[in-house]
């Protein structure tokens, strides 16, 4: 027997059901393979509201080798384990759609976008889209449920979600607790299989390397989390909030570069994790996302931080391998300490006075001066800086003018004087070299806010900042931030709103909302995503099992998945007990309800047309509703099925009422 | 075809029965919902059994049926000595042709009217009911194929007279339906006395349809559609005789099949092309009450337990 042909109300159910779960992958599907699928279902849509037909083969086989081809463009040398294939399945799926007409293959569909829906979280672990991922799944269901019926004997939307509202409570009673179970329950390994997002796609923003104009207003713009720092003991000032980036040395005249110190493998100077802070250390925890980098920023100076990373020579820890997924980590910093010559103190010295040669005469001559008048002293030399920058018409601003000439610093200091972090910590180490101290620059992360729901800092890429450090002979590398000198309340806010784009911070609702929607984030991260075998085994011990010793172990998941079989047996043999009960009864049960509040009650044994002559007789200003609803339940529930005569029901069953109302 | 053109077609197909039921009207005073009944069985293609006293009409109710449908009719009284050979008919050697041949009987008709069944030894009950069942009888080896359509109106006097063989159980679920007429109403009565003689009257009777047309008939009424909420009402009705107290043994299947064939055929002589609890609920005491064995002290008899059922279970 040949599947019956899909009714366009099915069809759009399957259609529906298949866009939610492609919406959802178009997070990380290049913009054009999107695109061009969805204008493959959209062509589809309309072609099948004018006549229903699979596509011929000569449209459908050439769009096939199209989109294997640009999977194959987009994910072929991406050296991606799952993204590939999936981009591919999910192209198929598309195609699937354009020559489906019949149930089997409606029911297919839909099946195939359920593995997708599971399929996204290879992709994407965030709170939002999880949420967001009940609707296609809900979609998926109210298709299927759809799609096996016979046409028309299932109602509206409205209609079927109470139908199955019951039905699907139930079923989820049973679902939650034995997900909850399982999820806690069964053994995680230390490192997960697969689906890590090494898989993910895309190239991530977010500090680099390198320091050139505008590197860091790029990042003024962007609200992306860096990470959340919670500091269980005390809270620290938020001026204090340095957390150290990469560290940049050469200058070219225009961008200023990392040295070698701290490239991967180079020992000098490194201290290997985990280390843990003295007692009077300030210690924090940190959620950090992931990046695709191997830094951790941490706060000066960095006492004590995790295993598989170490403390590089110029104070930076990093990470042995990139941080590719929600990364949890301790640390410890010993706060306004600072950053000790470690190892290689005459190289260090050396990189830290390098300066482009011949460029920039203004400024050298400038530090010269300075040099001559106030000696060798570094504190003093730079507080002659700050007081110049403060002094001088200096302003802070996100969009300077741009410095176009050879010598840019001199451009920057004697002629436009506006700019923001990058340019001023930029000039204070051309200075500070230039009157022979050595300097360095530093990026990383100013700040943040304060989550007051979470009870936690939220640090954004929009937290960039850059400064200095110079170094005093035996001490060290002293921190110095000319924009502090400047622009006071940019150490004082968080960078987006001192960039002004934290819209509606004043408001304090909103700002409110936002923090409990952060708050609620940062909980996904912490307890769904990161509980890995470290939090299980604190789960463990917290409800008393020893999860090393298969006995107690075995009995925990025996006991719980009979109590949980169990409990699914209840539920199932409740729902058994009581069939889900047809659309149009149960409209018709409301008629019933109406009339027996105007006093006329039918008798369960009533066929409708009796019932409906009786209540004539007693309502006979409504006998013309009356009947015309009957006739219209009559033909729904006992006609030969049609696909508009529910909503015929429905529209009788609004006109009934309102004539009541009005009776 | 357009849906107008059905329903023309299913008017068309129609308006003839509803003169024969006006017109059968005319002749059997003050009964017409069990003439309703009657034309509702055998658009069924059921067979029907009478239970009542001598003389409230069953035999003017077949005959003006017969003449109505235009059918060739026949009529056998049961008595204790007949024998199935009188019924059936016989193989009496021709010394022409030098062959046995087949001398039909009554049975041979489109429509026959045995008159006191109960008064029928059982072998000539069995005899009638098989043929019944096959719609063919078998003589000497030889089967005989039974003219159609082929309805059977059986009489059957009070159980309670004597020189009766009552009707076997399995052999009961064979009519469809079972009708009482009873006495008519005074009005309906003083018109019977008041008219000329009913076999005059029936004399007179046109024919309105044919077999050819009620066969037609019939294949559209088993073509209407039964929605599954009229079959959970079917299997409730049925499930509930199963159940019920003063019941010995509750409907069979066929018996559903049957009440849903019925309900189907009177659901096509409302001129509807669906069926409706209504129509299951107007034709279920004819089709459970002699079906029903009730058990020895249970008040009542087939028909009240099943017009109780009927008060009882809820329509689904």
């Amino acid at each position: 027997m040949r599947s019956p042909v899909l009714s366009p109300r099915q069809f759009e159910w399957t259609l529906a059901a298949f866009v939610a779960t492609l919406l959802a992958h178009l997070l990380w599907l290049p913009a054009w393979l999107g695109a061009t699928l969805c204008g493959i279902v959209l062509a589809r849509w309309l072609q099948r509201r004018a006549y229903a037909r699979a596509w011929p083969a000569w449209i459908k086989f050439p769009l096939l080798l199209a989109i294997l081809a640009l999977v194959v463009v987009a994910f072929g040398n991406a050296g991606t384990r799952q993204a590939g294939p999936t981009a591919a399945l999910i192209g198929l799926a598309t195609l699937k759609l354009i020559e489906s007409e019949r149930r089997r293959d409606g029911l297919l569909i839909l099946t195939v976008a359920l593995f997708l829906v599971t399929v996204l979280f290879l992709f994407e672990d965030g709170l939002g889209v999880t949420l967001y991922m009940v609707i296609p799944t809900l979609l998926i269901f109210l298709a299927l449920n759809e799609v096996s019926a016979p046409p028309g004997t299932r109602g509206g939307l409205a209609t079927q979600l109470g139908t199955l509202g019951r039905e699907f409570l139930l079923l989820l009673a049973v679902v939650l607790p034995l997900t909850v179970f399982l999820f806690l329950s069964v053994p995680r390994l230390s490192e997960p299989l697969w689906g890590t997002r090494d898989n993910q796609p895309l190239a991530r923003t977010g500090l680099s390397q390198e320091m050139s104009p505008g590197s860091i207003t790029e990042l003024i713009g962007d609200d992306t989390p860096v990470m959340r720092v919670t500091f269980p003991e005390r809270q620290p000032p938020k001026n204090a909030l340095y957390w150290r980036g990469p560290v940049l040395w050469r200058f070219d005249g225009v961008t200023w570069r990392s040295n070698n110190f701290a490239n991967p493998g180079q020992s000098l100077g490194r201290l290997v994790g985990p280390q843990r802070g003295a007692s009077d250390d300030l210690r924090y925890q940190v959620m950090m996302d992931p990046n695709d980098r191997r830094w951790l920023f941490t706060l000066d100076l960095a006492t004590g931080f995790p295993a598989d990373s170490s403390r590089t020579i110029e104070g930076l820890v990093e990470r042995d391998r990139p941080v590719t997924s929600l990364y949890a980590f301790e640390a410890w910093a010993a706060l306004d300490q600072p950053v000790p010559l470690w190892a290689a103190p005459s190289v260090q010295r050396e990189n830290g006075l390098q300066l482009p040669p011949d460029l920039n005469p203004r400024t050298a001559a400038l530090a010269r001066s300075w040099r001559a008048a106030i000696g060798d002293d570094p504190i003093a030399l730079a507080e002659r800086a700050m007081t110049y920058i403060r002094s001088e018409n200096f302003g802070y601003s996100l969009s300077p003018p741009p410095l176009v000439g050879a010598h840019r610093m001199d451009e920057f200091l004697f002629e436009t004087r506006q700019g923001f972090c990058e340019h001023y910590a930029a000039a204070f180490v051309v200075l500070m070299r230039g009157a022979g101290v050595p300097a360095r620059v530093v990026t990383g992360y100013l700040g943040g806010d304060y989550n007051r729901v979470g009870g936690y800092w939220i640090v954004r890429n929009s937290d960039a900042h850059a400064w200095v450090e110079i170094l005093v002979d035996g001490r060290g590398w002293i921190r110095a931030d000319p924009t502090a000198a400047i622009a006071p309340e940019r150490v004082e806010q968080s960078g987006s709103s001192f960039a002004g784009q934290a819209i509606g911070d004043d408001i304090e609702w909103l700002r409110s909302l936002r923090e409990r929607a952060d708050a609620a984030r940062a909980w996904w991260n912490n307890k769904v995503v990161r509980f890995d075998n470290l939090s299980q085994q604190s789960f463990f011990a917290n409800i008393g099992v020893d999860p090393d010793d298969w006995r107690q172990l075995a009995g925990w998941m025996g006991g719980g998945l009979a109590l949980l079989g169990l409990l699914t047996a209840l539920v199932f043999y409740l729902q058994q007990r009581r069939e889900p009960e047809d659309a149009a009864r149960q409209i018709y049960r409301r008629f019933l309800k109406d009339l027996e509040r105007r006093g006329v009650r039918a008798g369960a044994s009533e066929g409708p047309r009796d019932f409906a002559r009786r209540a004539a007789i007693a309502l006979p200003q409504l006998e013309s509703v009356i009947q015309r609803f009957t006739r219209a339940y009559e033909d729904t529930r006992y006609g030969v099925p049609d696909d508009a005569s529910l909503n015929r029901l429905q529209r009788a069953l609004r006109e009934f009422r309102s004539a009541l109302a009005q009776a | 075809m357009t849906v107008e053109a059905d329903a023309r077609q299913a008017r068309d197909l129609i308006a003839p029965l509803h003169a024969a039921e006006a017109q059968i009207n005319s002749v059997v005073l003050g009964k017409p919902r069990e003439i309703r009944l009657t034309l509702v069985c055998l658009l069924a293609g059921g067979h029907l059994l009478l239970e009542d006293l001598p003389g409230v009409g069953k035999t003017t109710l077949a005959q003006a049926l017969a003449a109505t449908f235009d059918l060739d009719f026949g009529r056998v009284q049961f008595t204790s000595d007949l024998l199935p050979a009188d019924l059936i008919g016989v193989s009496v050697f021709d010394p022409q042709t030098r062959r046995f041949d087949f001398h039909p009987g009554p049975i041979f008709a489109q429509m026959l009217l045995a008159d006191e069944i109960n008064r029928g030894t059982p072998k000539l009950q069995s005899a009638l009911l098989e043929a019944m069942a096959e719609q063919q009888v078998t003589v000497d080896g030889a089967s005989h194929r039974l003219p159609d359509p082929f309805v059977v109106i059986a009489t059957q006097n009070p159980l309670e007279q004597s020189g009766t063989f009552p009707l076997p159980e399995s052999q009961l679920d064979r009519f469809m339906f079972s009708l009482n007429l009873g006495y008519p109403d005074e009005g309906a009565e003083k018109a019977l006395l008041a008219a000329r003689e009913r076999r005059a009257l029936i004399a007179d009777l046109k024919p309105l349809l044919d077999g050819e047309r009620l066969a037609r008939l019939r294949d559209a009424a088993q073509a209407l559609h039964a929605s599954p909420a009229a079959i959970d009402y079917v299997y409730a009705l049925v499930a509930a005789t199963r159940s019920e107290r003063r019941v010995r043994i509750g409907l069979s299947p066929r018996a559903g099949i049957a009440l849903l064939r019925a309900a189907r055929s009177h659901a096509l002589l409302a001129g509807r092309n669906h069926v409706l609890p209504e129509d299951l609920q107007a034709v279920f005491v004819a089709v459970a009450r002699h079906r029903l064995l009730l058990n020895a002290d249970a008040s009542g008899d087939g028909a009240s337990v099943a017009r109780d059922l009927l008060a009882q279970v809820a329509i689904p």
